[in-house]
């Protein structure tokens, strides 16, 4: 098989983690933050990743069968969970409501490290798997040099 | 005798792709260098098409010439070929109107090196067998 | 290559005699010899030209690979460089064999009748 398929794949991935990075880091800086343009506090997001099938250009459709078990991943949405907000009682706050409750993102930062730490591991898989394409295609040149 | 008839086709394609691979790696790498700046379109650059016709049509319409001097018609086809350069179509616009993808980039340019140097080798072992040939093997 | 190999090649300088005949003398009664040489001469030539055809196919072959390489119709790196090898090995192999025969011819030349 070729070797240009599994390159895309594991490009797919890092492309993916790096988005998820992305939001991990958006909604660690925004931990406290109770105003926002849409109104209301800042709601923890989440990418959704989706496996879909690899694409490729109109001539390789045509020359090469299509084989469905290869899946690369995307990001088709990003999901913001309306729900997670936590009022505490602070009478001071200046976005305080009538009752004296501020409405804060329910964010738990160790969870936001941990998913941080896995999406850094599955980062590092991934370009270890680019750099075993590249040196598996690389070793099929040395054939008969 | 002329170079053209001891040195076919095969060879010009590959000294073709040699060409359009290098061009590919200078787009690319100068979509990485610009994979921050804004208003900055990804650009791709295309010459398997041409180039698989300008290899199928030499073989059909070459015409003999009785004169090396004379425009061989048709034969010069492969080393006319000429790349497409162009916005890539397919980019995922960022808020400062960038379409640059690090990752699809990176994946580019190992592809095309990877194919840069099989297309070396190949010509290596090819002129390496007419000079063998031409040298009655060390004979 | 089914034909030329290089313990095929030595019987064949030795005997003079094709290949299905090294092959069909193993079960059946051995041809009378002088019928055997004449059919012996023959089968230099035809040897020779199989063996010139063989190399070409694979040359062929590996030709078509690099230009879909060229192209980028196809990627696989390894099936191109083991065809291309495969064409490079039998060239070599050929120039060889013709060689040795040319050694043989010339050293019965120089014999003194």
């Amino acid at each position: 098989m070729d070797f240009s398929t599994s390159l895309r794949v594991s490009a797919s991935g890092l492309s993916a983690q790096r988005q998820r990075m992305n939001t991990i880091s958006s909604n660690i800086a925004n931990i406290n933050t109770t105003r926002t343009p849409e109104g209301g506090p800042y709601r923890r997001k989440d990418v959704v990743l989706e496996a879909m099938p690899d694409a490729r250009n109109f001539g390789e459709l045509v020359t090469m069968p299509p084989n469905d078990n290869i899946q690369r991943v995307q990001v088709t949405d990003i999901h913001v969970d309306q729900d997670a907000v936590d009022m505490r009682l602070e009478p001071d706050h200046p976005d305080a409501n009538q009752e004296g409750y501020v409405a804060y993102p329910k964010i738990n930062l160790m969870e936001e490290m941990a998913n941080m730490i896995q999406a850094t591991r599955s980062y590092e898989a991934n370009v270890s798997a680019i750099q075993a394409s590249k040196d598996m295609a690389l070793n099929a040149l040395e054939i008969g040099r | 005798m002329s170079t053209k008839q001891i040195f076919d086709r095969t060879t010009d394609a590959l000294a073709s792709s040699l060409r359009f691979r290098s061009l590919r790696h200078n787009v690319t790498a100068a979509n990485l260098a610009n994979a921050e700046t804004p208003g900055y379109k990804a650009k791709m650059v295309e010459f398997e098409g041409a180039l698989q016709r300008a290899i199928d049509i030499e073989g059909a319409n070459r015409a003999m010439t009785s004169s090396d001097d004379h425009f061989a018609m048709g034969s010069e086809a492969i080393s006319r070929t000429r790349a497409d350069v162009y916005d890539n179509p397919e980019g995922n616009v960022t808020n400062d109107q960038n379409t640059v993808d690090i990752e699809r980039e990176m994946a580019t340019l190992q592809e095309n090196s990877i194919l840069y140097k099989a297309a070396l080798q190949l010509i290596n072992k090819k002129l390496g067998a007419i000079r063998y040939a031409a040298t009655e093997g060390g004979r | 290559m089914d034909g030329l190999t290089i313990s095929n090649s030595n019987a064949l300088l030795d005997r003079g005699s094709t290949l299905g005949e090294i092959r069909a003398s193993k079960n059946a009664i051995p041809t009378p010899t002088a019928p055997g040489q004449a059919e012996g001469a023959k089968s230099f030539a035809d040897t020779l030209k199989d063996a010139v055809n063989n190399v070409n196919t694979a040359q062929l072959e590996a030709d078509k690979k690099a230009q879909e390489l060229a192209v980028g119709k196809t990627r696989d790196v390894a099936d191109v460089m083991i065809t291309a090898e495969k064409a490079d090995i039998s060239l070599k192999l050929m120039t060889s064999v013709r060689n040795k025969i040319i050694e043989a011819y010339q050293e019965i030349m120089k014999m003194q009748v």
